[in-house]
């Protein structure tokens, strides 16, 4: 019976090894492009050129910081688990309902227990910052961040109400929904960790959605300058990068005020005993004792041969104790690993981290390196994070591109450009994923503008935008 | 009796002990011979139930130690999707996190997960679920007409 039940098991572990190798082999394979069929209407460039702008001038700021707005605002109606189910519930309804069933649907009144939280962010969005406070910088790793499911129920509850202006071409309260909710993305750039990043980059991707829909409407104004105006990039890449890298010092203080080659053996079996709590936080089980233990000697041969070869003398490496020569080798192998990740972050993407392709076995590969130095976890997946900024930067520059064909053809009797060089009138951007132009072909009746990876291996799927233009 | 002559007293006792000594009762029942025999038939067959399990599990640990690499061959799919759509490509789902839901906000975990998944992967919201939350105002009555009026006072005065 056992040995039934054994044969039963490895065939189980088969199925499965082979069921993995199937979801790898998909998971690495490129998703098709995304297609967006548009009818565009012909619109030349407003006059004036900034009277839609995206985000608020400072004249229709006031001082203040509105991150206590923002949190002041999911405290009013619906509590946080309503407002997260509601909102999710609305989108599923509304999110892609026709523009002209839309129009005439009953989104407003659904809106309606979200109406004293969309007057706060209207606000909130035009303060003149919001400096987010956050346990980061005392508690590391360990911090949390629960304000950022506050700002995914505001995405959604702005996005919607957009929608509905937008279906019923009430443009003026377009336009301001959507400078409302762009500015909320923008001002998460403040004190932002990646995460935070991240989100923002979902909510201007759900926002820029609503300019596609905007651009597909009969009597739409342009909005080429307003997109060309909003910053670029829209992400703030330092402010990232510099949080990031610190978060280390905040998980460790003893790191950031001693030189690790300084700290004691006492200090550095704190820091070891911190790596429990780290692998938890990191989604790991807890890392026992013994393992600790075993990590810790099998780790320090060669950790005193890193040593030596980095230069420190022989003495002095038979003075440390065990876990100050782990210790010291572990934060070095750490900051090389993380200088390699980040050295190229604020590159054009196409001249730095993207001329890597990220393939889904990097996180495992990175789950294992992680396992001989806990370290490591501190490290996000840069090159897939830095791609996800550049992808809203993109799309802007297609929104653009779009916009600049509306106008070519409210001057050219409704017909599309041969090619986007004879869109002399208003500045053709290059796409900020390839450093190249966007590919753009006219097929019949219908134009394609493509924005796509050039490498097959991309996990993105890119996007195709089938225009046509109404007669 | 002359061979006993050329022993001593101490060989002499030795010699009876082991006189004495009777080998051990079989006592082997007919069950126990049954039980014998079936266990070594089935032996036999489990060495061969045995090696087909050993050679399932050397297949399937190979399937695991061995990954696709170069060989992978890659299809073009087409996705049409509306124009107002908001689900967004992840990048990836592979990792445990894209298979379990993020059960705490803790940093790493979650940065990990929306940086897979997107906005997604935030945690739900907390709360009892109600629709109203009890909001504390500086002044906010349900009904304004109902409010007091500095000129109650003088009306009442009569």
């Amino acid at each position: 019976m056992n040995l039934f039940r054994m044969t039963l098991f490895a065939l189980s572990l088969s199925l499965s090894g082979m069921t993995a190798r199937a979801q790898e082999s998909a998971a690495n394979r490129p998703r098709g492009p995304e297609i967006v069929n548009l009818t565009l209407h012909r619109q030349a460039a407003t006059r004036p050129a900034l009277q839609f702008k995206l985000l608020p001038d400072i004249t229709d700021q006031r001082p203040g910081n509105g991150a206590g707005l923002y949190l002041a605002a999911s405290r009013v109606g619906p509590d946080p688990k309503a407002a997260d189910e509601l909102s999710g519930r609305l989108g599923d309804r509304f999110r892609d309902l026709p523009m002209d069933q839309l129009a005439a649907s009953d989104l407003v009144s659904a809106l309606q227990p979200f109406a004293e939280r969309l007057d706060m962010l209207d606000l909130a969005a035009r303060r003149e910052d919001a400096r987010w406070e956050s346990t980061i910088r005392d508690w590391g790793a360990v911090a949390s961040l629960a304000y950022l499911t506050d700002m995914r129920v505001n995405a959604r509850i702005l996005s919607l109400k957009a929608r509905g202006q937008i279906a019923r071409h009430d443009w003026k309260a377009a336009h301001h929904t959507l400078q409302t909710a762009f500015s909320m993305a923008h001002q998460m750039n403040d004190r932002a960790v990646l995460i935070q990043g991240l989100i923002e980059t979902g909510i201007a991707d759900l926002l820029l959605d609503r300019i596609v829909e905007w651009s597909g409407q009969g009597d739409a104004p342009n909005l080429y300058w307003p997109l060309t105006d909003l910053p670029a990039p829209f992400i703030d890449l330092r402010a990232i990068s510099q949080w990031e890298q610190a978060m280390v010092y905040f998980t460790y203080p003893p790191l950031s005020a001693t030189a690790p080659e300084q700290l004691s053996a006492e200090q550095w079996k704190n820091i070891f005993a911190g790596f429990d709590r780290l692998m938890q936080s990191y989604g790991q089980k807890p890392i026992t004792p013994l393992q600790l233990s075993w990590l810790i000697a099998s780790t320090h041969p060669k950790a005193k041969e890193a040593l030596l070869a980095d230069g420190m003398s022989a003495a002095k490496v038979d003075s440390l104790s065990i876990d100050q020569v782990v210790g010291i080798y572990l934060f070095r192998q750490y900051v090389a690993a993380s200088d390699d990740a980040w050295k190229d972050w604020e590159l054009p993407l196409w001249q730095g981290a993207g001329r890597v392709p990220i393939l889904n076995s990097d996180w495992e590969t990175r789950r294992e390196r992680e396992a001989e130095n806990p370290f490591l976890a501190l490290i996000p997946m840069v090159n897939n994070a830095r791609y996800q900024f550049a992808r809203v930067d993109r799309k802007v520059c297609a929104l653009r591109i779009i916009e600049s064909i509306r106008d070519f053809a409210a001057s050219h009797e409704g017909h599309f450009p041969g090619s986007l060089d004879e869109l002399t009138t208003l500045p053709v951007s290059i796409d900020p994923v390839t450093g190249k132009p966007f590919p753009y072909r006219l097929d019949g009746n219908t134009a394609v503008l493509e924005s796509l990876p050039e490498n097959p291996k991309y996990p993105a799927t890119g996007t195709q935008y089938h225009l046509t233009i109404a007669h | 009796m002359q061979e006993n002559e050329s022993f001593d007293a101490d060989e002499i006792e030795l010699m009876q002990s082991l006189g004495s000594l009777r080998p051990a009762s079989p006592e082997v029942s007919e069950q126990t011979l049954w039980y014998q025999a079936g266990l070594h038939a089935g032996l036999r067959r489990a060495r061969l139930w045995g090696g087909v399990a050993a050679a399932v599990v050397v297949l399937a640990v190979g399937m695991f130690a061995v990954r696709p690499g170069g060989s992978t061959v890659y299809v073009d799919r087409v996705v049409v999707q509306g124009v107002g759509s908001s689900v967004k490509p992840g990048t990836g789902s592979t990792s445990p996190l894209a298979r379990s839901p993020v059960a705490s906000i803790d940093y790493l975990r979650l940065r990990d997960a929306v940086e897979q998944l997107g906005m997604d992967a935030l945690p739900q919201g907390e709360g009892s679920g109600d629709l109203s939350q009890p909001t504390q105002r500086a002044w906010a009555p349900q009904n304004p007409a109902a409010a007091p009026s500095p000129w109650d006072s003088l009306n009442t005065r009569g």
